[in-house]
């Protein structure tokens, strides 16, 4: 399977065009998880409680994550079912699309049944790791420990259940932390582990802090042997970035880091740009979960990935002089809109986290097969995974943009949506990009059909060789009442008086297509709302807009 | 002859004290100053911001106007000082009032504002002109601002006119109370 995939991408790269001295084949081989021939038959289903607080039920939570991550490691045996309100709310309809589509029949054990887990697979385990309920980054340190030894993770609450499975203790947390600080603890972690984890995955266990933890990811970061923190990318914190940097600075170039930023202590911004700069990649979520399990199954063999385009890639359409509005949702395929009331009532336009082609691949033939004919794909974000292009040196983009461009083609994408909170956010600072970044993806992503760029509005706007680069005129904040929000699309309308107009709006990805149906299909202004490829080729008839780059003028935020 | 003359005499002078009243009365030692806070349950909603603090001082006609809008740990501030009666040009970093929108103040980085008082001092009114930059290039907007203090002096109303924008903005601050 690996063989056949590697075919397909070096295809895919020579069909480009490019000769790469980075092979995009070579980098994703390296990341990929091993693929099994076909889904198992039947795998073990565990439900899991909607307690996610330290002294409720995580300890267990934990407990059955690594075990999943172990029982997992060589072939996708134990899927667990978070509750209906967990943020990836794939769960379930993954469930039965695994069931359906690719014939896994569920042995389902009762909730949080972690007797009955370790009773089928303690023996992927060599004993347990006890981590320290008054210190809650022990419990981070336990996860890296269970990947590197093949530990089970437990408190001292659950070692009798342990050990009634034959697992005993082999790291023993409890009592080792008291009164340490986070950079010292992981410090120590690194001292003791680091040597023997990835050097393709690293894991930043954070989200949710203090009380609440949400380590959805944690049973594929085991799985790979994962280094796992929350450090801090915050400067308030010098010693917690020092050996942040110290441990992003060691990873291969590309590789991945897995999970969220801490929520307690920096940013979104200052942790991904801390990423780009060494050229990593980012995929942000700290509970996606079931990885270590779906990262293993491949694609069923009468599957391809097919867009609905509505366009062909040399095809010219020449607008009308009216107002065209193109709404496109990020990350909205798994924590979004994709299970919300009215998909496909309107052109809807949605952007693919493209690593997932390798990564998790029934998760997005999920998607690809379960979409309507209203919904387009696009690739993002700004690249293979999270990246801020304003952040990653020069000479690391060529790896990144191999990769980028074999996952477009592979995914049937035409049109890569770019964000940049380096400099900056929706609320202060600019999230436009220099002339110099718009020529490398002009350059670097030749087969595109066009760019957009922001995730709040941006305003870098360019247009070569029919292959426009625009920038979101509008967000559409989760909060933003319809009326307030038909309100500032009539705005917008008023202040680009020139016909045509071309307002792209991005849509936060937990409004519903049935309220941006609800807002652009009845404005006092006549629209036409369409898909993205028809937006980027209609722009590219007509030249509205002006040519801008980032300016050094600008406003910038360091802190962003 | 004398009476008709006398008639507009008294007609004149009563409009310059009519518009002497209206553009610079002053305000009861205005009602305005302080610090209000955004009463987020009514009103426009603020979104991209989660808060907003006003902090209004006067000085006989002079009025500073300073603004905080936050969002977590982003934070926004600025400050415009005016004299009743008198238009200013104010300097402008970047324009903070709707930052869903693809709009930003100009080059220039500029405004004009003229103030006024209405209604012995209860009302601050403000005329802004300014040119906004979008993707199809420079559009000038007017904004007119009305302060307005509730008869208890606990409540602040503004209420935004902006050119562009077919319906009205309407902000609700509540007076915070001092140490």
């Amino acid at each position: 399977m690996k063989r056949l995939l590697l075919s397909l991408l070096a295809l895919g790269t020579t069909a480009a065009g490019f000769a790469d001295t980075v092979t995009d084949a070579a980098v994703i081989a390296r990341l990929e998880p091993k693929k099994v021939e076909r889904a198992p038959a039947s795998a073990t289903l565990i439900p899991l409680s909607g307690n996610w607080r330290l002294d409720g039920d995580v300890p267990v939570h934990s407990l059955l994550i690594s075990l999943q991550g172990l029982a997992n490691r060589d072939y996708p045996r134990l899927y667990l079912e978070y509750p209906k309100d967990w943020q990836w709310e794939i769960v379930h309809p993954l469930r039965d699309f695994l069931a359906k589509r690719h014939g896994v029949q569920w042995e389902r054990l009762g909730t949080d049944d972690a007797d009955a887990a370790l009773t089928r697979f303690a023996q992927y385990a060599k004993g347990c790791v006890v981590w320290d309920k008054s210190v809650r980054s022990s419990l981070i340190v336990a996860f890296t420990i269970a990947g590197v030894e093949d530990l089970v993770v437990v408190n001292e609450d659950l070692l009798p259940l342990a050990a009634q499975h034959g697992l005993k203790p082999v790291v023993d947390l409890r009592g080792k932390f008291t009164g340490q600080t986070d950079a010292q603890i992981y410090q120590w972690a690194y001292d003791q582990y680091f040597e023997r984890c990835s050097r393709d995955y690293y894991v930043v266990m954070g989200g949710h802090s203090g009380i609440e933890m949400q380590p959805g990811i944690a049973d594929f970061g085991i799985r790979q042997h994962a280094f796992f923190s929350d450090l801090s990318s915050n400067p308030k914190h010098p010693e917690e970035l020092a050996l942040l940097k110290k441990i992003l600075g060691r990873q291969n170039v590309p590789s991945i880091v897995l999970g969220w930023h801490s929520y307690a202590k920096d940013t979104e911004g200052l942790h991904t740009t801390l990423v780009g700069n060494y050229g990593l990649i980012m995929e942000g979520l700290h509970n996606l979960p079931n990885v270590s399990f779906t990262s293993q199954i491949p694609l069923t063999p009468d599957f391809k990935f097919t867009n609905n385009h509505h366009v062909k890639p040399d095809e010219k359409l020449v607008p009308e002089n009216k107002v065209y509005i193109c709404a496109v949702a990020t990350d909205a395929m798994g924590i979004g809109a994709w299970t919300k009331p009215g998909r496909g009532q309107i052109p809807y336009t949605w952007q693919v986290l493209m690593n997932w082609a390798w990564m998790n691949p029934p998760v997005l033939q999920y998607f690809y097969e379960d979409k309507s004919p209203n919904d387009y794909f696009i690739g993002g974000l700004s690249g293979p995974g999270y990246m801020y292009p304003k952040a990653i040196p020069a000479d690391k983009w060529p790896a990144l943009t191999a990769v980028g461009r074999s996952l477009m083609q592979r995914l049937d994408l035409r049109a890569l949506e770019i964000m940049d909170y380096s400099e900056g956010n929706r609320h202060i600072g600019n999230t436009d990009l220099p002339k110099e970044v718009v020529d490398r993806y002009y350059s670097q992503y030749p087969d595109a059909i066009g760019f957009i760029n922001g995730y709040g509005t941006a305003r870098t706007f360019d247009l070569r060789d029919g292959r426009p680069f625009l920038s979101y005129d509008y967000y559409l904040d989760v909060k933003r009442p319809v009326e307030e929000a038909r309100a500032d699309l009539e705005e917008l309308i008023q202040l680009n008086p020139n016909r045509p107009y071309f307002l792209l709006m991005h849509v936060r990805e937990l409004n519903t297509v049935e309220k941006v149906d609800a807002i652009v299909n009845h404005l006092s202004e006549k629209v036409e709302v369409v898909p993205l490829d028809t937006f980027l080729k209609l722009a590219a008839g007509a030249k509205t807009y002006r040519t801008r780059y980032k300016e050094p003028t600008d406003p910038v935020n360091d802190k962003p | 002859m004398l009476r008709p003359l006398f008639s507009l005499l008294v007609l004149l002078l009563a409009g310059r004290v009519a518009a002497a009243e209206t553009v610079s009365a002053p305000a009861p030692a205005s009602a305005l100053a302080g610090d209000w806070k955004i009463d987020l349950t009514r009103g426009t909603e603020l979104s991209p911001w989660k808060d907003y603090l006003l902090t209004i001082t006067v000085d006989g006609d002079t009025v500073t106007l300073g603004r905080r809008l936050a969002w977590a740990s982003r934070e926004f501030n600025d400050q415009l000082t005016v004299h009743a009666g008198q238009t200013v040009t104010a300097s402008v970093v970047m324009w903070p009032d709707n930052r869903h929108l693809g709009a930003y103040i100009s080059d220039a980085h500029t405004k004009r504002v003229r103030a006024e008082w209405l209604d012995s001092g209860r009302l601050l009114r403000l005329s802004t002109d300014l040119v906004l930059e979008t993707q199809q290039g420079p559009r000038a907007i007017n904004i007119l601002g009305d302060y307005k203090v509730s008869a208890s002096g606990n409540q602040l109303t503004l209420t935004e006119l902006r050119s562009t924008r077919n319906s009205p903005i309407v902000y609700f601050f509540n007076r915070v109370a001092q140490p």
